[in-house]
C-alpha cells in the first residue's frame, strides 16, 4: 500500500552552528557532524548538553544531546545519547472503518526516525593530524494501523497497532589536519559502513533511511585567533558556511557567530541560518543558538510530499521547525595543565661522586625548556640520579618569560655516605614543576656514575680526596706527633709548624714502601688510609695523604700542580711554615728552598716545596721539591705561563 | 580532592535534574493525504454482523448483487454481472426498480419499522424492455429467528436485456398501463450512463491452517478519484454465500487485503472466498413528487475460490 520514498540518512549538521575546530568549548566535545575524526582540545573530562526548543505550532522543549568525553594520552573517546535527534512522522494511513453507526474511525500511522546514541574515538598522531571513527545507532520505528476483524457473536472490525523496526549501525571514520594554525581540514565518510539491526518487511524497508555513501570535506580557516571561517563541503552538494569572531572579556571568551547551510532537499537555496553567542571558560562554556529557517515550517505537508522527497537528515529537514538551543559544556580537568615542557636535556658531565660539594653550584646537566602559556611562569626544576640520590634534589626555580625557551640548571648532592668504588651506568630523572602538585614534564637520561676514588683529573679537586679522610689523618697525625711531644714543647713556636711537617713527612714515609708509576691510574686516587694501607702510591695519592695528615692538625698546604709535559704531569705540595721571610734563616741559609706568599693579611709567609714522592726523608724531599718549583715554577716562569699552578687545599 | 569530589558531584547532579526535567519528544510533522498520494485511500465495513444468519444474505447472491436498497427511497439499480468460477464466467444482466411509499411504514415484530410498502405502478422499461412486477420480500432477524415480510411489488428485469459497459441504459416509465398491460400516455424517460466494465483477479497464497494467507486483487482500474467495492465474502459447503466486509477503495486497480481479514475467518464453517467487484455510477434525480430517485448503475465480477 506503500509506495517507496527517497528518504536520505542523517548527515552533517549543528545545532549550534558551525564553529572553529578546538577554538572554543562550545564546539561540541561530541560532535560526529562537523568533526568526523571527533578529536577534542579538551584536556581530560568533558560533559556537553544540548536543551532546545521546537517552534512548532505548540512549543516543546527537550534534551537534544547529551554526552560525555574523556581523553587519555593522544587518544580522545566520546560517548553520546542523542534523545533529541529524533524527527517523528504521524499522518492517517488512508484507511477507515465505517462503524455499525455509520461513524468513522481512521487508521493512523506514525513513523519515528531517531539517532540514539554514538561512540566515538580518535587518535592524536601529532599536533597536525589526528584520525578517528564514530559509530551511530538508529533506530526507525514504523508504527502502522491495520484493521483487524473480530469473529465472536458478531463481527466486528477493530483497530490493530503494528509496529517494524528497522534499527541499524552506522560507522564512519574521519581526520583532521592542520597544517599551520591559519588553515585546518578536515574529511571523512558519510555511511562508510551500514548494518542492519534487524530486517523488516519489504513494503516497510522503502521507508528506511537510506544509506547512500558520500563524503564530508571540511576546511576551516583563521587568520587569527579571533577569527575563524569554515565550510563544510558533501558530495551530495549540501553545504555549509560558517563564521566565527571571538574576543577575550571577563576572564573568557566570548564567541560569536552565524552558519548559513544549503540543503538540496529544501528551498530556498539558504535554507536558513544558525546564529549563535558563546561565552567560555577553562571550565565551562555555555551558548545560545538558533535555526532559523528561511521557509514557512507551520504549513500542511502532504504524505505525497514526503514519499517524493522525504528527508535527509533527521534534524534538519524541510519538516524541522525553528529550534533554540542552549548548550552547556563542563570540563573537569583532573590532570594538571602543563606550562612548562622538556625540550632537551644535556647531561654535561659523569659523576664524580668524591666530588660532592662540587655539584652544589656546578650544573651536571642543563635542560632547554619551553613555557607553553602565555604568562610568566616560575619553572621548579629537580632530579634524582637512582643509586645517588634518596630523594629529588631540587635546583634553584627559573623564570620563564611567555612562550619563551630558557635553559635551567640542575645541580644535586652527593651524599657523604656514598662509598660505592665501581662505577656504573645509571640514570636520572629530571622533573619540572610549576605548582606544588604533579610535575609539568619530566625526562629521563642515562648517566654514568664513577667510583668513590674516581677522579677528573683537575688537581684543584684532590682536596675532596684529602677532605674526606680527614678523621683518619687527624687521627694519624696526633698520634705520631704526641710521641715527640717533649720535643715541641720545648723548641720555638715559630718553628713547631715546620718541626711537625718534618717528623710527619719522616714517619710518612717510613710506613710506604713504593712510589708508583705517575701514569698510572691516572684518574684514581686513594684516599690517605688507603695509601698508608696500600703502603705506596703515585704522587697524587701520596700528595693527597701528605696534604691530609698536615691539614689534619692545621698546617696549611697547597698543592703544586705541575702541568703534562709529554703526557705526563706532577703533583706535589706546599707547606706554609707560617714563619715570616725574615725567620726563614731559622730553617736554611738556602733561599731557593722556600716560596714567599702573601696570606689573607697581606703577610709574606714562608712555604716549602715538599717532593711527597721522595721515600727517603723530610730534608731530601724538600730539597728536591725546591729543585722542581725553581726549575719549572720560577726559572722556567711555569707560574707565570700558567704551567705550573699553585693550588690551596683550602 | 574533595573540591574535585564536591565538584564532580554537583556537576552529576545538575546532569541528572537536566535529563528529567528534559523528556519531552521533539514535535511531530503530520502529514495529510491528498490525490496525488500513492496511498490507497481505503474504507472497511462489516456487512453481515452475524456469518450464520441468514438474514443478512439479503442482497448478496450467486449474482454478487450486494447493494443494500435505501428503504425510503425511489430507487432503481442496472448492473451488468459476472461470476467467476472454476475457469469458467458467466454473464448476467439485471435491473430492478422499488418505488418506496414513505407513508406506508411497515411494522415487524417489537413495533420496529421493518421497511415500507412499495408498489409497482405503471409500466417500465429498461432499452425498451419491459420489466417484470413482482413481489418484494424482505428478511429480517428478530428474537434468533429469520423472519420475512412483504413490503409490496417491484420491478425487475433479469437477464433480459443486453448491459452495454461504458455505454448507457435508456430508462422509460409510463406511469399508467392498459388492460393488456400496455403503457398509456408519455414516459418519463432518461439515460443512465453504465461503467467501464470491471474485470478482476484474486492472487491467495499460504494457507488457512496456519493462518499464512495472503490475499492481493487485481482489476482494470478507471477513474483513480472514483471508488470501487470490493466484498469480501465466504460461502459455505452448501452453498450459502455470506458477505462479511465491504472494502471501499478508490479505482487505482490493485490492493492488497490486510492478512486478519482473510486469516481470522472461522475456518470450519466455509470453505470458499467469494470476492466481489463493484464499479459504480450513482445518481441521483429529484422526480416531481418531491422523493429523490436513486439510480445505481455498476458493474460486477464476483470470484469464487477454494479457501487454500
Amino acid at each position: 500500500m506503500l509506495s517507496a520514498a527517497n528518504i536520505k540518512a542523517q548527515s552533517s549538521f549543528e545545532l549550534s552552528g558551525y564553529w572553529l575546530p578546538g577554538n572554543s568549548s562550545t564546539t561540541l566535545l561530541n560532535s560526529f557532524e562537523s568533526n568526523p575524526s571527533s578529536f577534542s582540545m579538551l584536556k581530560d573530562w568533558g560533559l556537553t548538553m544540548l536543551y532546545g526548543s521546537d517552534f512548532s505550532s505548540s512549543v516543546t522543549s527537550n534534551l537534544y544531546l547529551i554526552s560525555l568525553s574523556k581523553r587519555l594520552g593522544n587518544n580522545f573517546i566520546t560517548a553520546r545519547y542523542t534523545p533529541g535527534y529524533q524527527k517523528d512522522f504521524v499522518f492517517n494511513n488512508g484507511q477507515s472503518i465505517i462503524l455499525h453507526d455509520s461513524t468513522t474511525q481512521s487508521l493512523d500511522s506514525k513513523f519515528s526516525y531517531k539517532e540514539l546514541f554514538g561512540l566515538g574515538f580518535s587518535h592524536k598522531f601529532s599536533d597536525k593530524f589526528s584520525a578517528g571513527f564514530t559509530v551511530r545507532y538508529f533506530t526507525q520505528d514504523f508504527n502502522q494501523e491495520s484493521v483487524y476483524p473480530i469473529f465472536s457473536d458478531t463481527l466486528y472490525l477493530v483497530r490493530e497497532s503494528n509496529d517494524e523496526k528497522a534499527d541499524f549501525w552506522r560507522g564512519d571514520i574521519g581526520l583532521n589536519y592542520s597544517p599551520s594554525d591559519f588553515i585546518s581540514l578536515s574529511l571523512s565518510t558519510q555511511n562508510l559502513l551500514t548494518a542492519n539491526a534487524n530486517a523488516v518487511d519489504p513494503q516497510i524497508s522503502q521507508y528506511e533511511l537510506k544509506s547512500d555513501k558520500g563524503v564530508l570535506a571540511g576546511v576551516s580557516i583563521s587568520p587569527s585567533k579571533y577569527l575563524g571561517l569554515n565550510l563544510l563541503y558533501e558530495t551530495n552538494r549540501d553545504w555549509q558556511i560558517g563564521f566565527n569572531n571571538f574576543f577575550e572579556a571577563f576572564n573568557g571568551n566570548f564567541g560569536i557567530g552565524v552558519t548559513a547551510f544549503h540543503d538540496k532537499y529544501q528551498s530556498p537555496y539558504i535554507a536558513g541560518i544558525i546564529p549563535a553567542i558563546t561565552y567560555s571558560t577553562k571550565l565551562f562554556g555555555i551558548s545560545l543558538s538558533g535555526v532559523k529557517y528561511f521557509s514557512n515550517r507551520n504549513i500542511v505537508h502532504t504524505f505525497s510530499g514526503f514519499q517524493n522527497t522525504g528527508i535527509d537528515n533527521i534534524i534538519n529537514n524541510r519538516y524541522s521547525f525553528d529550534k533554540a538551543v542552549l548548550t552547556l559544556t563542563f570540563t573537569l580537568n583532573t590532570i594538571p595543565e602543563r606550562s612548562v615542557e622538556f625540550l632537551d636535556v644535556n647531561i654535561l658531565n659523569e659523576i664524580f661522586p668524591i666530588l660532592s660539594d662540587h655539584y652544589l653550584d656546578k650544573p651536571f646537566a642543563i635542560a632547554k625548556v619551553i613555557n607553553l602559556t602565555s604568562h610568566v611562569v616560575n619553572a621548579k626544576p629537580s632530579s634524582k640520579i637512582e643509586g645517588l640520590d634518596n630523594g629529588k634534589i631540587e635546583s634553584p626555580v627559573v623564570t620563564i618569560l611567555p612562550h619563551d625557551t630558557a635553559e635551567v640548571p640542575f645541580f644535586t648532592i652527593i651524599p657523604s655516605s656514598y662509598e660505592k668504588k665501581k662505577a656504573g651506568i645509571s640514570y636520572v630523572d629530571f622533573y619540572l614543576s610549576t605548582t606544588n602538585q604533579s610535575p609539568d614534564d619530566q625526562s629521563q637520561k642515562p648517566i654514568l656514575i664513577n667510583g668513590i676514588n674516581a677522579w677528573d683529573g683537575k688537581v684543584v679537586n684532590l682536596r675532596y680526596f684529602i677532605k674526606k679522610d680527614y678523621e683518619y689523618s687527624m687521627d694519624y697525625a696526633k698520634n705520631v706527633l704526641s710521641r715527640y711531644k717533649s720535643e715541641l714543647d720545648t723548641m720555638s713556636y715559630a718553628l713547631s709548624i715546620f718541626y711537625k711537617a718534618k717528623i710527619l713527612f719522616n714517619n710518612f714515609v717510613s710506613n710506604l714502601v713504593y712510589a708508583a708509576n705517575p701514569s698510572a691510574e691516572a684518574d684514581y686516587v686513594q684516599f690517605p688510609h688507603e695509601t698508608m694501607k696500600l703502603k705506596g702510591g703515585n704522587c697524587d695519592d701520596l700528595s693527597v695523604c701528605y696534604s691530609s695528615l698536615l691539614e689534619s692538625v692545621g698546617i696549611q698546604t697547597a698543592l703544586v700542580d705541575y702541568k703534562p709535559v709529554n703526557g705526563i704531569g706532577h703533583v706535589n705540595v706546599l707547606v706554609n711554615t707560617q714563619l715570616s721571610p725574615e725567620q726563614a734563616r731559622l730553617i736554611t741559609k738556602n733561599d731557593s728552598k722556600y716560596f714567599i706568599r702573601k696570606n689573607e693579611e697581606g703577610i709574606d709567609e714562608i712555604w716549602i716545596p715538599v717532593e711527597t714522592t721522595s721515600l727517603t726523608n723530610f730534608g731530601k724531599a724538600w730539597d728536591l721539591g725546591a729543585q722542581k718549583f725553581d726549575d719549572d715554577a720560577l726559572d722556567n716562569l711555569g707560574l707565570a705561563k700558567g704551567n705550573v699552578q699553585i693550588v690551596d687545599v683550602y | 580532592m574533595k573540591k574535585l569530589i564536591f565538584y564532580l558531584n554537583a556537576l552529576i547532579l545538575f546532569a541528572a535534574g537536566f535529563i528529567l526535567s528534559s523528556c519531552n519528544n521533539p514535535a511531530p510533522t503530520e502529514l495529510v493525504q491528498d490525490n496525488s498520494s500513492t496511498q490507497n485511500q481505503v474504507q472497511y465495513e462489516v456487512i453481515t454482523k452475524d456469518p450464520t444468519d441468514a438474514a443478512y444474505s439479503n442482497g448478496f447472491d450467486t449474482t454478487g448483487v450486494t447493494t443494500v436498497i435505501p428503504p425510503n427511497v425511489y430507487f432503481i439499480n442496472i448492473s451488468g454481472t459476472k461470476v467467476s468460477e472454476n475457469n469458467s464466467t458467466r454473464k448476467f444482466s439485471f435491473a430492478q426498480a422499488i418505488f418506496t411509499d414513505k407513508s406506508h411504514p411497515i411494522m415487524g415484530m417489537g413495533g420496529r419499522i421493518v421497511g415500507y410498502g412499495t408498489s409497482a405502478p405503471g409500466v417500465l422499461r429498461f432499452n425498451g424492455i419491459t420489466a417484470d412486477s413482482t413481489p418484494y420480500r424482505i428478511k429480517f432477524s428478530y428474537n434468533g429467528n429469520v423472519l420475512d415480510s412483504l413490503l409490496g411489488n417491484m420491478f425487475i428485469l433479469n437477464n433480459q436485456f443486453n448491459f452495454n459497459y461504458g455505454s448507457q441504459v435508456h430508462i422509460q416509465y409510463y406511469s399508467e398501463r392498459g388492460m393488456h398491460g400496455n403503457p398509456i400516455g408519455s414516459p418519463i424517460d432518461f439515460y443512465v450512463p453504465t461503467p467501464k466494465e470491471i474485470n478482476g483477479s484474486v492472487r491467495i497464497t499460504g494457507h488457512l491452517a496456519n493462518k499464512s494467507l495472503t490475499g492481493e486483487v487485481e482489476w482494470n482500474n478507471w477513474n483513480p478519484a472514483d471508488s470501487v467495492d470490493l466484498i469480501l465474502g465466504v460461502a459455505t459447503k452448501q452453498g450459502s454465500t455470506f458477505p462479511l466486509f465491504k472494502i471501499r477503495t478508490l479505482d487505482k486497480g490493485k490492493l492488497i487485503i490486510p492478512p486478519k481479514l482473510l486469516n481470522d475467518i472461522p475456518a470450519a464453517q466455509f470453505n470458499k472466498f467469494v470476492f466481489t467487484f463493484v464499479r459504480r455510477i450513482r445518481i441521483i434525480r429529484n422526480n416531481p413528487h418531491g422523493q429523490a430517485l436513486f439510480v445505481f448503475s455498476q458493474s460486477i465480477h464476483s470470484i469464487i475460490i477454494d479457501i487454500p
